[in-house]
């Protein structure tokens, strides 16, 4: 019988760890290239829980930036998480090359967001972020989006997705 | 200019049929009604119509009067929460029955707007003799009986969910819908995959000391576990619809 239970145990450690998962859409509404320049849009997107926005994050699970063009251009990006209540660090680096790889790329300006609560497991929520124009410089302030500027789990497109007391319709 | 924010005397006014069958209203509600009222135009001010629904909704149950629900009604409309708001024009339409011109000609007005702004859902092919778990957006709704059962939804998109008796496996619709339109869902429930019971025949019962049963015992449990976890999980899993991913 000692088979049978080790078989069960295994089968119950499989069925677990089938987590279910919740999917942010985040659109980047990006600005065009100033005066013809080449500049990559560099997407790092980290569970805040583990990832300071300030501290830099080296891995290679970064998404290949991309190229600004003459008009304006979307990125879309999928930002899947199998838990709640997470807040999500998201840097845009605007760089010469595809990766930021190069060492003048080391400083290259960059913005930094906050978005609180933005997956919501089982439910696809959206967010589009639009940048005016290509920044200059590397600003180390950090914009927070609020929950309630998340999309999902109402229809129309409403300016606020938290009920009266507070609570997102996803939750 | 939107067509709200009425005085603060029309919110006193209680002298209707239905308020006057109620007790009246005590002073502190009265203030407190008041209150609620002016916080309610001071977030429509604002767009901020999910506050607003809540301070009007509140002077309402204070105090019953008909041009609270009537804000009620046209927040939620702003919102886009039509089905909402056209009960809450239904309700002041039957439960007040000497509005004044002008809200009544816009209450029916928007009344027969908010009717035809919500959508329904028909789901096709359920079993008259059950009774199925219906939730649309995390939010239950009663099965009544009526075939096909029919299920209104604002316009936007929406996860339907669908458990049926005896069946493990719920069925998952989403989808898009328009103002108005009437979308037929067809649904159909998988009977969860009977394994294959059979183990090796093995005469004078040596076959639980058979390391070949039990591997085949390990892999059909491990492979229903598997399969298992994937059907129950795709009720909650959503696809990303990029394929510029990041897993988080």
């Amino acid at each position: 019988m000692n088979r049978l239970v080790l078989v069960s145990s295994l089968a119950l450690t499989l069925l677990a760890g089938c987590a279910s998962d919740g999917v942010l859409e985040l659109t980047l509404d990006l600005p065009p290239a100033p005066g013809g320049e080449r500049i990559y849009v560099f997407t790092q997107a980290r569970d805040a829980t583990d990832n300071p926005i300030l501290d830099e994050w080296r891995d290679d699970a970064d998404l290949d930036g991309v190229e600004l063009g003459t008009a304006r251009t979307q990125d879309h990006i999928s930002l899947r998480s199998a838990r709640d209540g997470i807040d999500v660090n998201v840097k845009l680096t605007f760089c010469s090359t595809v990766r930021c790889s190069t060492l003048e790329d080391s400083n290259a300006p960059q913005l930094l967001y906050t978005l609180r609560t933005p997956v919501y497991v089982g439910q696809r929520t959206s967010y589009t972020l639009r940048v005016a124009a290509v920044p200059t410089t590397r600003d180390p302030s950090v914009t927070v989006i609020d929950k309630c500027d998340i999309a999902g789990c109402v229809g129309g497109e409403l300016r606020s997705y938290c009920r009266a007391d507070g609570t997102h319709f996803c939750e | 200019m939107r067509v709200l924010a009425f005085s603060l005397f029309l919110l006193l006014s209680l002298n209707t049929h239905a308020a006057a069958q109620r007790a009246r209203p005590s002073e502190a509600n009265v203030t407190e009604a008041r209150a609620l009222f002016i916080a309610g135009q001071a977030a429509v001010d604002s767009e901020r119509w999910a506050d607003a629904v809540d301070s009007f909704r509140r002077a309402y149950l204070l105090v019953h009067a008909p041009s609270a629900l009537y804000n009620v009604a046209y927040a939620l409309r702003a919102l886009g929460r039509h089905r909402e708001s056209r009960d809450a024009f239904e309700q002041l339409l039957t439960e007040h029955d000497n509005l004044s011109e002008q809200l009544l000609t816009d209450s029916r007005r928007y009344l027969e707007e908010e009717r035809g702004r919500v959508a329904v859902l028909m789901l096709m092919g359920l079993d008259p003799d059950s009774t199925y778990t219906v939730r649309l957006d995390g939010t239950g709704r009663s099965d009544d009986g009526q075939r096909p059962l029919l299920v209104e939804a604002d316009p936007g998109s929406h996860t339907l969910t669908v458990r049926a008796p005896g069946v493990d496996q719920p069925f998952v619709w989403e989808g898009e819908v328009t103002e108005g339109a009437h979308v037929r869902v067809p649904l159909h429930f998988e009977e969860p995959a009977t394994g294959a019971e059979d183990g090796p025949e093995e005469s004078h019962g040596g076959v639980l000391r058979s390391p070949i049963f039990w591997t085949i015992v390990g892999v059909l449990v491990v492979g229903g576990a598997v399969s298992a976890g994937v059907m129950l999980n795709r009720g909650d899993t959503v696809s990303p619809q990029s394929d510029r991913v990041y897993n988080l």
